[in-house]
């Protein structure tokens, strides 16, 4: 997670047309007939079935993440259960805590963290962009400075700080209110540093589409800056939309799982990072601990950049062949 | 005697959805020293049959039947043995001089390059001096000093001249040149049209000349291939064929062009569209809108497609019909007012001295440093009631410029738009919103004109919303009611702008424009981007409308013959000035300035004369940030004299209701 420049967003040219020409079922046809695309998005599916449905789930095998189970760990905390039916990953070193309940909420957490980041991303990189692109003058230049701004910021020092600002400001560790800042503080840092690369691209969009003749002609009519903004430019902008949530969710979660290893991010959740965190230790005695929240992030990540491709290339007439 | 002789050829395209037949069996024969002219409108293979020629169509593309050059087939043949005859014997010209020429490279290294290919002995300095002589001799004015110039240095019209040396440095016995002055202006594409006859005499070169401009074609053809759905409909030499028509399809072609109506009648348009190249019509493919279909017995134009038949020695024609009935006479509308010329006759829009400057981007630092290049100068005109005023002029004339200072889609320097007793130009855009109600745009292009993102009944009830003229729940009937008027079929009102062909486009913007009933229509090109059938369908529609609702038009256009045929009064811009202006028979009839004379002259009309009988402008437009001192046209006029330079010549009047910026306006003489 060395790209810190908008994540995933700078992934796709600046060149590419971004304008959806073709109808929607040509769309789909395109992602259907695509193997590796239909492929990942059944496991992106199975992903976000199991993110949704955690809590059945582990109900359903009666484990739940953050139980100890001393009794299942000997006395040089090595556990003493393998996988079985009812701790189908076995059990973590030390604590005892079930394995396969932490890696279902891993993916619960992981997930959720991401979608709400990279909302928040689209959603600021929207607004600015739009309104860089349309309004240009001083608007453009704010936001554009602002872009700059946030490219030249280390992403991991300005998180090593937060999280060092919320440990001193914020109450306890482990307490309620902790858990709530750290989380909010978190999917607001993913989002302060993927908007650019959605603002970037908006901006350069909306430029092009301004001089078209139909946002003349709406103007003409006396359409209202808001209604052009939103009625007409934004329907149009849907391409950029959707690959920038196919694009940008894979690196928020890597991003996620870097911040959680280094013991920046969420301490007290069972995210995937945190896993790995905890299992690095171990990773000679039980190596089993160490590849579960591992293989996950690869597959969900290698499974989310093939959709995001595949769709971008959907959406793109010029590469469809 | 070289010879090209295309048989039978056919071009499919296969991809995943249905086959796409490009070409369907065309057969052609051209001698060297001939020009062929391929007719057509757009989608019916011209292009495609041509770069078969060339052995260049896509990988896709299934070619069938014989292209033969010298007796050496094309099709099939080894990539090689075509790559050695492209260039050599066969050359090409593209539509458009600006994407055909690499941008990183001087155009001496391009041309000379092309040379290279087929000569590599040849060093590069002596390759450069060809290329030199090849400049100089399609008219570039210091040839071996601007074959160091990059393509940006170029204009448009001398990137074509470029373009043109890059084909024949080789010596080809053929040239193909599709659309070679589409992108050009028309006094560019007289002279262009003109260098590529005099080459043709010079070299014993043959050309095929493809274009959807039937004047194009009259200018130079010798001969006249007509395509129709990838088929060639009928062919013959050029002045029979476009007197004496035998297809209905080219007879109702030409009887569509505006050059050819009276004023103010309605055109007789061909209704529908081009038919898809993926989805022709069964038989005929010109039956869904042939006029004489009930002449044929027996619904044969349905079910079977006629042969190509020579009725004479040098024709073909596609027809059941073995020969047309007499052409119906067009209609003249009456329902339009009458305007008097009497100056008590108040205009409903009246422009006044208006000028916009720009600013040049990067050129100095401080704001007052930068320089301002003055792209609209004093510009007055007046819109009246049922009535249309033309304004032409080449590109960059500034034409466009006026229309949206107009609407106010950019804010003027100065000058006054007075309308209903207010100033348009100082009004803000809040107390300007209740005002845009009457004041409406039509544009250019059909496909970016419209929000692919909306549909038709979203585009055409915006305006209706947004100026609250029927209640909500009234928009639904308002906008079925504006499609019947524009000529929409109603029950397509949930369709998106991708489903309608281009014409069916241009009516949603008509309809869009209509929705809020404006006194006055801001036209900016509105017909130039349409095929020539579904043009004349435009254009009467606009008349019926006028003469419907009393819409004053403020028309612009770069078409001199669609302005004569649509409107009563005419101004003629050059370099962001109005040179010329006054009544339809008067500057078409008695043009007083060198400027609109040279700019009628250059028309390429059906009836017009060929080249050596009309005189064509040199040069081109000067660039507008460095507009020559004095008379602005000065430089282009073959009257100026020494006064041109120093004065600049003021509108003043030369005949009724005429006016002129010339120091020696031809007073009284008849033109042509």
């Amino acid at each position: 997670m060395t790209d810190a420049s908008g994540f995933g967003f700078a992934r796709f040219d600046a060149e590419a047309d971004l304008e959806l020409d073709a109808p929607r079922q040509t769309v789909w046809r395109a992602l259907l007939g695509n193997k590796v695309a239909a492929a990942s998005g059944m496991v992106v599916a199975m992903f976000v079935l199991t993110a949704i449905f955690a809590p059945l789930i582990c109900a359903a095998f009666g484990v739940s993440p953050n139980d100890p189970h001393t009794e299942l760990v000997g006395f040089d905390d090595q556990p003493l259960v393998g996988p079985s039916l009812h701790h189908p990953f076995g059990v973590a070193p030390a604590t005892g805590k079930d394995l396969f309940a932490n890696w279902v909420y891993g993916a619960r957490y992981s997930l959720l963290i991401a979608t709400l980041a990279a909302t928040a991303a689209i959603a600021i990189g929207l607004v600015l962009g739009m309104a860089a692109g349309y309004l240009g003058g001083w608007v453009d230049r704010i936001v554009s400075w602002l872009i700059d701004l946030f490219l030249t910021m280390p992403f991991l020092l300005v998180a090593a700080a937060v999280a060092a600002i919320l440990d001193a400001t914020v109450g306890r560790r482990g307490s309620g209110a902790f858990q709530h800042a750290q989380f909010v503080a978190l999917v607001l840092m993913l989002a302060a540093f993927g908007w650019t690369g959605m603002a970037r691209l908006v901006r350069a969009q909306v430029l092009s589409l301004r001089e078209r003749e139909f946002v003349l002609a709406a103007r003409v009519i006396g359409c209202s800056t808001s209604r052009i903004l939103f009625r007409e430019l934004l329907p149009n902008l849907t391409v950029p939309i959707v690959l920038g949530f196919s694009l940008g969710i894979p690196s928020i979660v890597t991003a996620e799982a870097t911040l959680s290893l280094l013991g920046i991010g969420i301490s007290t959740l069972p995210t995937w990072g945190a896993t790995i965190r905890d299992a690095e230790p171990w990773w000679r005695a039980d190596p089993g601990y160490l590849w579960q929240p591992v293989l996950a992030l690869i597959v969900l990540v290698l499974a989310l950049n093939l959709l995001g491709d595949a769709l971008r290339d959907a959406l793109d007439p010029k590469i469809r062949r | 005697m070289s010879r090209l002789v295309v048989d039978n050829l056919s071009v499919t395209f296969r991809g995943t959805g249905r086959a796409v037949h490009a070409v369907c069996g065309l057969s052609y024969e051209l001698q060297a020293g001939r020009t062929l002219g391929i007719v057509g409108e757009s989608g019916c293979g011209k292009s495609t049959s041509a770069l078969a020629v060339l052995g260049l169509n896509d990988r896709r593309a299934e070619v069938t039947g014989s292209i033969r050059l010298d007796g050496t087939e094309i099709v099939g043949a080894p990539a090689a043995q075509v790559r050695a005859l492209r260039g050599s014997s066969v050359a090409m010209v593209f539509q458009n001089p600006q994407s055909a020429l690499h941008p990183m490279k001087t155009i001496g290294t391009q041309i000379a390059e092309a040379y290279r290919v087929h000569h590599p002995r040849t060093s590069r300095a002596v390759a450069l001096k060809r290329a030199a002589e090849m400049l100089d001799r399609v008219g570039i004015a210091a040839a071996a000093r601007r074959v160091r110039d990059y393509p940006h240095e170029f204009s448009g019209g001398m990137r074509q001249r470029a373009m043109i040396a890059m084909a024949l440095i080789n010596d080809p016995s053929f040239l193909i040149a599709d659309e070679p002055t589409t992108a050009l202006d028309v006094t560019v594409q007289a002279q262009i049209l003109d260098l590529l006859d005099e080459l043709k005499d010079e070299r014993g070169l043959g050309i095929v000349l493809i274009t959807h401009d039937v004047g194009v074609v009259s200018t130079v053809a010798d001969d006249v291939l007509v395509m129709y759905a990838g088929r060639c409909v009928e062919f013959g030499p050029t002045r029979d064929v476009l007197d004496d028509p035998r297809m209905p399809y080219t007879a109702e072609l030409l009887a569509s062009l505006p050059s050819r109506a009276e004023p103010d009648a309605l055109l007789p348009a061909i209704p529908g569209s081009p038919p898809d190249p993926s989805r022709l019509p069964s038989g005929c493919a010109f039956h869904p809108r042939c006029p004489h279909i009930d002449l044929v017995p027996g619904g044969r134009c349905h079910t079977a497609l006629p042969e190509l038949v020579g009725s004479e020695p040098g024709r073909l024609s596609r027809c059941h019909l073995r020969s047309l009935p007499a052409r119906r006479t067009s209609v003249i509308i009456t329902a339009r007012e009458p305007r008097t010329g009497a100056p008590s006759d108040e205009p409903v829009l009246d422009v006044e001295h208006l000028t916009k400057d720009f600013a040049l981007r990067g050129a100095g630092v401080l704001p007052g440093a930068r320089k301002r290049v003055r792209v609209v100068d004093d510009v007055s005109l007046a819109v009246h009631r049922g009535s249309s005023i033309g304004l032409v002029g080449e590109t960059g004339c500034g034409k466009t410029t006026v229309a949206r200072l107009i609407v106010r889609l950019l804010d003027a320097t100065s000058g006054t738009i007075r309308y209903a007793g207010t100033d348009l130009a100082t009004m803000s855009q809040a107390d300007l919103r209740p005002v845009r109600k009457d004041l409406q745009m039509i544009f250019q292009d059909p496909v970016s004109s419209l929000n692919g993102r909306h549909t038709a009944h979203t585009i055409i009830g915006t305006p209706l919303r947004v100026h609250a003229i029927v209640p909500g729940a009234g928009v639904r009937n308002r906008v079925r009611e504006l499609m019947e008027v524009v000529g929409l079929n109603p029950d397509h009102a949930d369709r998106y702008p991708h489903e309608f062909s281009s014409g069916q486009r241009q009516r949603i913007g008509i309809a869009r424009a209509l929705a809020v009933e404006p006194k006055i229509i801001v036209a900016d090109e509105p017909v130039s981007s349409l095929d020539v059938s579904v043009q004349a369908q435009i254009l009467n529609l606009l008349s019926r409308l006028q003469a419907e609702f009393g819409i004053g038009y403020l028309f612009i256009a770069h078409d001199l013959t669609v302005v004569r045929q649509f409107c009563q009064d005419v101004s003629v811009m050059y370099l962001g000035k109005v040179v010329e202006t006054g009544g339809r028979d008067a500057v078409y009839g008695r043009p007083a300035h060198p400027y609109t004379k040279a700019l009628l002259a250059a028309v390429p009309d059906v009836a017009a004369p060929r080249r050596g009988e009309r005189a064509v402008l040199s040069g081109e437009p000067p660039d507008p940030a460095a507009v020559p001192s004095g008379c602005r046209f000065r430089a282009r006029c073959p009257i100026a004299q020494n006064v041109c330079a120093q004065v600049e010549p003021p509108l003043v009047e030369v005949a009724p209701g005429q006016r002129v910026a010339c120091h020696f306006p031809a007073v009284g003489a008849a033109a042509r």
